[in-house]
């Protein structure tokens, strides 16, 4: 791995065991999170803009059905009421209705709102920019054109709703790191611990010749190995020896 | 000499009188021919409306399919007594039609019975209404004018607010009539009774 390994994480390979496994597991989990959230993001975005589109349809065929009274029989105030009670909708900048000869019939306007309805019927598609979405509807009655209703509003819906899915990962990501770095005090410790008995058992073997040197019979468990590690290496090393101190005396 | 002055003034200032009053009488009789003309073109205008009313109280309004014999009969729209519409009820009906049925427009005398009527139309100089509404079968949406109208028994009578045509509403007599007058026609009305 040493020799072989093209890649050099640096400082990350001196850090001690412990604080390696912290890093990884964190490094793993803000990876997986991050990815997942663009993920979401993206997707959710490009979905989003659609269902706003089909909301403010759908929106805008409700009260074009509840304007055909008023329209019929020439009552704006009404009319103006329908439109009033779109004011719930926050991101909806002006509804106006318009008579067949295109003079204004009534109009809501959103009251932060300065450029309210035009005097006349514009045209499809001036009523698209900076943001701001134009829903063009014709008012039929028994099948035949009364008037035209025109719903403007924005996107910021869709900002509002990145910021709060951001938010919101912000937030799991940092109380996932919480808990992983809470959870992996305790998992860090059983591993850690394990490797650096087992490094000092190795080490005390080859440093005293003492093959009679044990590690505890739990550790080889945690480590994984179903015999004692040490065992192997003492015998490994005798061996070793063994043939080193033959070949010597040849 | 003097008498002769005298005469020519007298003479003139006759004239000069009988100048201004025939101007008076002039400028009199062109206000008065302006104000019926005037009055007469308000009351166009205001049965003009009440005609394009009329005829979308149809489209507001559901019959039952048991009012007409058969699928190419008209859909007819009866003016009792006196007809204030002219020829303005005909223009706006031409061509249109009601649930498939063609438009016809009836005129019947006061008194008479309606027969086979969809819409009866009554206006506000016809008296003794209550008779004639009381004698009307199924299936006939009734509309008057004034307050009294849907005290005989009318179920929607015009009236002007403040110079504007609007309606008022009894959807119990149209129900009784075995007809359903849309939620978005009681919107719209100045008042529905209870």
């Amino acid at each position: 791995m040493s020799n072989g390994s093209k890649l050099s994480f640096g400082p990350f390979r001196d850090l001690p065991i412990a604080r390696k496994l912290l890093i990884t597991i964190l490094t793993t989990l803000t990876v997986a999170l991050v990815l997942s959230a663009a993920g979401i993001l993206i997707a959710d975005s490009a979905l989003f803009k659609g269902y706003l589109q089909n909301d403010y349809e759908t929106l805008s065929q409700i009260v074009a059905d509840n304007s055909t009274a008023p329209l019929a029989f020439n009552d704006p105030k009404t009319a103006a009421e329908t439109l009033a009670a779109l004011r719930a909708r926050t991101h909806l900048v002006s509804a106006c209705i318009y008579r067949p000869d295109t003079t204004l019939f009534a109009s809501y306007t959103r009251p932060d709102v300065l450029s309210g309805c035009a005097p006349t019927l514009p045209r499809t598609g001036e009523e698209t920019a900076n943001g701001v979405v134009g829903i063009f509807r014709t008012i039929m009655l028994t099948g035949r054109p009364i008037g035209v209703l025109v719903l403007r509003y924005d996107l910021k819906e869709i900002a509002e709703r990145r910021a709060l899915y951001g938010a919101t990962v912000l937030g799991v990501l940092l109380a996932s790191s919480i808990i992983a770095v809470l959870l992996s005090a305790k998992l860090r410790g059983i591993i850690a611990m394990s490797i650096a008995q087992l490094v000092r058992a190795t080490k005390a073997v080859a440093d005293t010749a003492d093959y009679s040197i044990r590690v505890e019979k739990n550790l080889r468990g945690r480590i994984g190995f179903p015999g004692g590690p040490v065992q192997r290496n003492a015998q490994r090393h005798s061996i070793a020896r063994r043939s080193s101190y033959n070949g010597t005396a040849r | 000499m003097d008498s002769l002055n005298y005469l020519r003034t007298s003479q003139r200032r006759a004239g000069t009188s009988s100048a201004l009053l025939y101007a008076a009488i002039l400028l009199c009789s062109i206000t008065g021919l302006l104000r019926q003309a005037t009055a007469a073109d308000e009351q166009s205008l205001e049965y003009q409306v009440k005609a394009a009313f009329l005829l979308n109280f149809t489209k507001f309004t559901e019959w039952p399919g048991s009012v007409f014999p058969s699928p190419t009969s008209p859909f007819t729209i009866c003016i009792m007594g006196t007809d204030p519409f002219g020829s303005s009820l005909e223009q706006l009906t031409r061509g249109e039609a009601v649930n498939g049925h063609r438009i016809a427009i009836e005129r019947i005398k006061l008194g008479s019975r309606p027969q086979a009527c969809q819409v009866l139309f009554m206006s506000r100089v016809e008296k003794g209404n209550g008779t004639v509404l009381a004698d009307l079968g199924s299936g006939v949406l009734t509309v008057g004018e004034g307050d009294g109208f849907l005290q005989d028994g009318g179920m929607i009578s015009f009236v002007i607010e403040n110079r504007r045509t609007r309606f008022d509403v009894n959807p119990t007599t149209a129900e009784a009539a075995g007809l359903k007058l849309s939620s978005r026609l009681l919107s719209v009305a100045r008042s529905v009774k209870p």
